[in-house]
């Protein structure tokens, strides 16, 4: 029998740590109140890395992650601990398919100057992971960036800006999201 | 404001052009992808774009060549050049072509991101800016509508109360008074306006023809369809759709488009999946619909659907204070065009052209300056330009005699040259003593 695609898994790539696993999965329940599982640990994504740049393609990473996402699979979000570029950008933080299933986020970007604190882990790291992590999965339902300055879904220029805002949707965007959820699982059942 | 704005990526990588199309439609901008310089030239052809990311580097017509022509098809429209660090000196020299900018790949996202906002901000300032300077010089002016009487300028009240919603809008007016520029007016100062306009004449088209045109066909849907073709509604997205003559669609076509109305999709001929569609309907028609109802040849539940906000545009004879200001624009319009030099309409001219009952109403005083202008060399559109005033001079009895043909003919002339003597002799190419012996001979007179 076919099982109807209902959790969200989260996919360690690497060097990620437990507790920010948890961290991220639980603000996935939060936000999108959907059940979150953790998968077992893929490693290093080193069929994605391109040499010259010494960078991960983050395109190949989300073909990968579709390729052997579970059937009840809802979304994917792939998390890793390497450096990100896709075949425009010099670097990004994460990326989703748009209205799609798959999104990958790295830390890599996100712990900022290596000279403060962050990099060994502090909340800070957790709380832009979580950001991140709703806000590429948010993509993956279709959500556009939004205007407001607090909402998760708000496009950040640099990590000040990230910092600044929430880690949830805010009321428009929410409505979207179930909105958008709402048609998604009656799409895929 | 920005999901308005509209950019085109111009890339020969597929890669690149589908990575930065779905980044540019998460950050709420639309955009659309072409790979090559040709197809670039051709949707700024055929759509406006704000602005356009443009690869230096592609096989072909590379990005200096499709900038120049860009600048020319469309000069306002923001060009970005994106190039590899070793083609900055040749995005340099864009730059000094007309490039607004040069963004080096791979891209930095918060470079990019800002330079965009700034490009959208600045371009809605400009606009803001030609508006106000537009409503506080052109008052008498609505895109290319004219008129001062008071009749239009209730039209343009209502144009400008229903741009900023998305209400479906009925034109109603006789032939030639001007029904899709009002709709085209709605259009370009509407939330819809960056999308496209899609003009549709139902009643030129027979009906099953008809069907295909506005919701188009799968391949395979009937004999000769060899490909799937989109349909007007379809092209229409994102904009408004026209449908000019609406109240000479047939009863199936009406049920059709009643359907669209209320479900805001459609289905191709020969197609199973629903096609939904954002599109503002503006009609028009110079039918009586009500009456149209009443004899059971118009759907009334469509009628009450197309019928959200009324636009009725007055015949020119009843507006007749409008005509010196119209025939001023169309002598402005056509010594453009035509390279002439007409600055005004004579008096008698003006007199019998406000006596006229204009049955093809703008349209046919438009034809009447256009007309003018090609013929002659100015300055004056006088009496002898005006074709109605000739047919009224023509004596309904068909002459019968040389010599009757030749008095008409020599009179004909002289009114249309104002009884200029040597102008008239020249163009029947006789002297003028031969001109002044016809004109005493057949007792011909200048009329006051």
């Amino acid at each position: 029998m076919k099982r109807n695609p209902r959790f969200i898994y989260v996919v360690p790539l690497g060097d990620i740590g437990d507790a920010y696993l948890e961290a991220i999965a639980e603000s996935i329940e939060e936000n999108f109140g959907l059940p979150v599982r953790i998968a077992p640990n893929q490693g290093i994504p080193s069929y994605a890395l391109d040499v010259a740049r010494q960078q991960y393609n983050s395109n190949l990473i989300l073909q990968k992650l579709l390729h052997q996402a579970a059937p009840d699979g809802l979304k994917i979000l792939g998390v890793t601990n390497v450096d990100l570029f896709n075949p425009i950008f010099s670097y990004v933080f994460g990326e989703a398919q748009f209205k799609g299933k798959g999104a990958v986020i790295s830390s890599y970007r996100l712990m900022g100057n290596p000279d403060n604190d962050v990099r060994q882990g502090c909340p800070p790291l957790i709380s832009r992971l979580e950001k991140e992590a709703i806000h590429e999965l948010g993509h993956t339902f279709g959500l556009k960036h939004c205007p407001d300055p607090d909402c998760v879904m708000q496009y950040s220029v640099g990590l000040e800006c990230a910092d600044r805002k929430f880690s949830f949707f805010c009321p428009a965007c929410r409505d979207l999201m179930l909105w958008h959820l709402g048609t998604d699982i009656f799409l895929t059942v | 404001m920005k999901e308005d704005a509209r950019i085109l990526v111009v890339d020969d990588e597929p890669m690149v052009c589908l990575a930065l199309s779905n980044w540019l439609e998460e950050e709420n901008y639309f955009a659309r992808a072409v790979e090559d310089g040709p197809k670039a030239v051709a949707a700024v052809r055929e759509e406006n774009w704000d602005i356009v990311l443009l690869d230096l580097r592609m096989p072909g017509m590379d990005g200096m060549e499709v900038l120049k022509q860009l600048k020319e098809i469309a000069p306002q429209t923001v060009v970005i050049m994106m190039t590899a660090y070793a083609s900055i000196p040749g995005a340099v020299q864009a730059m000094k072509e007309g490039a607004y900018d040069y963004i080096v790949k791979p891209l930095d996202v918060d470079q990019l991101t800002l330079m965009l906002n700034r490009i959208v901000e600045h371009q809605q300032l400009i606009t803001e800016n030609i508006l106000l300077r537009k409503r506080l010089t052109e008052q008498y002016e609505f895109e290319d509508i004219i008129g001062r009487s008071e009749p239009m300028q209730q039209v343009f009240e209502m144009i400008r109360a229903v741009t900023d919603t998305n209400a479906t809008v009925l034109i109603t007016g006789e032939t030639g008074t001007g029904k899709e520029l009002v709709a085209r007016a709605i259009h370009s100062n509407s939330p819809q306006r960056y999308g496209p306009f899609v003009a549709t004449s139902c009643g030129a088209l027979p009906d099953t023809l008809l069907e295909s045109e506005l919701f188009g066909y799968e391949k395979g849907a009937f004999t000769g369809a060899d490909r799937t073709k989109k349909g007007r509604f379809e092209l229409a997205n994102g904009g408004t759709i026209f449908l000019d003559e609406v109240g000479d669609i047939s009863m199936k076509t009406q049920i059709k488009l009643l359907r669209v109305l209320q479900e805001r999709s459609f289905r191709r001929l020969g197609g199973t999946d629903p096609i939904e569609i954002d599109v503002r309907l503006i009609s028009a028609t110079n039918r009586d619909l009500v009456t149209a109802i009443e004899k059971g040849a118009f759907r009334s539940d469509l009628y009450y659907r197309l019928n959200v906000v009324t636009i009725h545009l007055p015949p020119l004879r009843e507006r007749k204070e409008d005509i010196p200001i119209l025939a001023a624009h169309f002598i402005n319009k056509y010594n453009v065009e035509f390279h002439k030099n007409f600055d005004r309409v004579d008096r008698k001219a003006m007199d019998f052209m406000l006596d006229y009952h204009w049955p093809g109403n703008v349209r046919e005083l438009e034809n009447v300056i256009e007309r003018a202008i090609v013929i002659d060399q100015g300055p004056e559109v006088k009496i002898g330009h005006l074709p109605f005033c000739n047919m009224e001079m023509v004596p309904m009895e068909e002459p019968q005699t040389l010599e009757e043909i030749e008095r008409l003919h020599i009179e004909k002339m002289l009114t249309r040259n104002d009884w200029n003597i040597a102008k008239t002799a020249r163009l029947l190419k006789i002297d003028r003593t031969t001109l002044h012996k016809k004109i005493k001979k057949f007792g011909l007179e200048r009329r006051q």
